[in-house]
C-alpha cells in the first residue's frame, strides 16, 4: 500500500436499547463526534460510506439529510455483520487510488425496532429458504460447531463459557458497552439454553441499538503526534461449501486474515490487541486459530492463560466485544476501528492498554447456508 | 439440559423398499456432492450431475433448540447429516423422549405424514447401528 491512509477521527454512541433515539439520531451522533474528533468540517468530507442491513433504501442519504452533509457521492454498503467493515474497505480503496482525500465512513443499527429475537436470515437464496424452514438460525450455525468443537477437542462447555466471562469482564470497564454486568462460569453455564452448547450468555445481544463513525484521509492530521493508519484492509467472500467440509475450519478468516498481514507486513505475534466477531462463544475459540494468535487445536489454551484478556499478551475484545459491547449490525465493523483507534491513542478510560502500536479488527458476514460466511473482512491499524 | 421431546407424531412413510433417498448433485470438478439438487433449469446446471443420496446418513454435528419459553414451544433437534456420497444435509432428527443425539450415530431418512416434497418436508431419524 502506497498511499497512507490514516484515521483522523473516530467515534461512537453507546450501544444499548435506545428507545428514544430515532436511527437519524444515532447516526448523526455518531459522525457530529467523528467530525469533531478529526478537527474537521463538514465541507471537506468528499465521499460518504453508510454501512446498515435493515434500514432500507437509501438509509445514508435519508440519515445524512439534516445534518446538512449532502451533495457528495454517498454509497450505501450492505455485507450483513460485515458492513461496516467493507465500507471501512472500500473507502481505503478510494482515497489510496486518490479518487478523495477524505471521507467519512460510518454504520448504525437500530435493531430494537426488529422486536428482538435471533437476527433473521436472508432469504433470497432457495438453499437458506429450504434450511430456514428446517430450522436454521445463526444460532444454530455456531451451536453447531460448538457441539463439533466440544466433541473433536474433548472440551467440556466450560471452555466456551469462559469466553462469555472474559468478555463481559471487559464490558464491564467500558462506558459503551449494552452488558456492564459481570458473570461466573457457572452462570453463563445456568443461563437460559438456547441452541445447545450455547445458553443465552453465551450469544451477544439482538436487541441493540448503535451507531459508529470514522474519518479517513490520506492527508496526514495536524492535531495529532501519532496519528493511526490503515495498514492492512482484506474483504474476502465465501467459497461454496461442497461436500464434508471441517466446520471448525474457518477458512474465510484464515484466508483473509493472512492477507491482511501480508498487506501490513507484520506478523501475527506483533499484534498487540484484537477486536472480532465473538457473536457467539464458540466464534473466538475458532477465531484465534484462524487469525494465527494461537496454534491449530490451541484456542482453548490460549484463552486458559488469559493472554486475550486485558493484561495478557495479545488481549482480545477490550472493548467487551459483540457479547458485551452488542452488535448493531452494520455499526459493528466501524465501532470495532473506533475501539482500536482509541487503545492506540490512550484514549480507552478503563480499559487501556499499554503500549500499544498494532491493533487488528475482524468481521463475518452473513448467515448465508452452503458457504463458511457470506463475508470476511479484517483491518491491522497502527501507528 | 433438558430432554427432548418426542415428536409429535411417530414419522412414517411410504418408503421406497431400500429407504427414502433424497435429491442431490455432484460437482463435476471436484466430485463433491451438494444439496438440495441444482434445478435442471440452471443456467449452471452443466457443472453438476445429479446423484441420490443413501437412504442413511452419518451425525457430524448437532444441536437441540430450546425455543424462547415464552413461545411454548418444545425443544427440538437438530443435525448435519453426512452421506457415504459426500454430502452434508441440515435437518431436523426426530427422537423418542429421553433420547439424545450423539456425533457419529446413524440416521435414516424419513417424512412426516402430511409430507408432499420428500426434498424439502424430510426428517431424520436415529438408524439401528450394525454392531460387528
Amino acid at each position: 500500500m502506497s498511499t497512507e491512509v490514516y484515521v483522523s477521527g473516530a467515534a461512537m454512541t453507546a450501544f444499548g436499547r435506545h428507545n428514544d433515539r430515532s436511527m437519524q439520531e444515532l447516526a448523526q451522533a455518531a459522525v457530529l463526534g467523528a467530525l469533531e474528533d478529526a478537527a474537521v468540517v463538514k465541507g471537506r468530507i468528499q465521499a460518504i460510506y453508510a454501512a446498515n442491513v435493515y434500514g432500507g433504501m437509501v438509509l445514508g442519504q435519508v440519515l445524512m439529510r439534516d445534518l446538512g452533509v449532502t451533495g457528495p457521492a454517498l454509497y450505501n454498503v450492505e455485507n450483513a455483520c460485515a458492513s461496516g467493515a467493507t465500507a471501512v474497505h472500500l473507502a481505503c480503496q478510494a482515497l489510496r487510488l486518490g479518487l478523495y482525500e477524505t471521507v467519512l465512513v460510518f454504520g448504525v443499527e437500530q435493531l430494537t425496532q426488529l422486536g428482538g429475537g435471533t437476527i433473521p436470515l436472508q432469504r433470497n437464496d432457495y438453499k437458506t429458504e429450504l434450511y430456514a424452514g428446517q430450522g436454521m438460525t445463526l444460532p444454530t450455525v455456531y451451536a453447531m460447531r460448538g457441539s463439533r468443537y466440544l466433541y473433536e477437542r474433548d472440551e467440556t462447555p466450560d471452555v466456551l463459557a469462559e469466553v462469555a466471562v472474559k468478555n463481559r469482564a471487559h464490558g464491564v470497564r467500558n462506558p459503551f458497552a449494552q452488558q456492564r454486568t459481570a458473570v461466573t462460569v457457572e452462570e453463563v453455564l445456568q443461563s437460559r439454553p438456547v441452541a445447545e452448547p450455547l445458553t443465552l450468555l453465551q450469544c451477544c445481544p439482538s436487541a441493540v441499538d448503535g451507531a459508529a463513525a470514522v474519518i479517513l484521509t490520506t492527508r496526514r492530521p495536524s492535531q495529532q503526534s501519532a496519528p493511526v493508519r490503515v495498514l492492512a484492509s482484506a474483504v474476502q467472500s465465501g467459497h461454496h461449501e461442497l461436500g464434508c467440509d471441517d466446520i471448525l475450519d474457518a477458512e474465510i478468516t484464515s484466508r483473509t486474515a493472512q492477507l491482511a498481514y501480508e498487506q501490513a507486513g507484520v506478523d501475527p505475534k506483533d499484534i498487540g490487541m484484537v477486536e472480532l466477531h465473538d457473536a457467539f462463544t464458540i466464534a473466538e475459540l475458532l477465531y484465534y486459530e484462524a487469525l494465527q494468535l494461537a496454534w491449530p487445536g490451541e484456542g482453548a489454551a490460549l484463552l486458559r492463560s488469559g493472554a486475550t484478556a486485558l493484561g495478557g499478551r495479545v488481549p482480545v475484545n477490550p472493548s467487551g466485544g459483540l457479547l458485551a459491547k452488542g452488535h448493531p449490525l452494520g455499526a459493528t465493523g466501524v465501532a470495532q476501528m473506533v475501539e482500536v483507534v482509541w487503545q492506540i491513542q490512550n484514549r480507552a478510560e478503563g480499559r487501556q492498554i499499554e503500549n500499544l502500536r498494532l491493533g487488528l479488527t475482524q468481521c463475518t458476514g452473513g448467515g448465508i447456508a452452503g458457504v463458511d460466511h457470506a463475508a470476511s473482512a479484517v483491518h491491522i491499524l497502527g501507528v | 439440559m433438558d430432554s427432548i421431546v418426542k415428536a409429535a407424531e411417530p414419522p412414517r412413510s411410504a418408503a421406497p423398499a431400500d429407504g427414502i433417498r433424497l435429491e442431490a448433485s455432484r460437482d463435476k470438478e471436484s466430485g463433491k456432492g451438494v444439496f438440495p439438487r441444482i434445478r435442471a433449469s440452471s443456467p449452471v446446471a452443466d457443472r453438476y450431475e445429479p446423484i441420490m443420496l443413501s437412504p442413511e446418513a452419518t451425525i457430524y454435528s448437532f444441536t437441540v433448540i430450546h425455543p424462547n419459553p415464552k413461545s411454548g414451544l418444545k425443544p427440538f433437534a437438530l443435525v448435519y447429516a453426512d452421506f457415504a456420497e459426500d454430502v452434508r444435509v441440515f435437518g431436523r432428527l426426530a427422537l423418542a423422549e429421553g433420547e439424545r443425539p450423539r456425533i457419529g450415530a446413524p440416521v435414516r431418512v424419513t417424512t412426516a405424514p402430511d409430507a408432499t416434497d420428500v426434498n424439502k418436508d424430510y426428517l431424520f431419524v436415529v438408524a439401528e447401528e450394525n454392531v460387528q
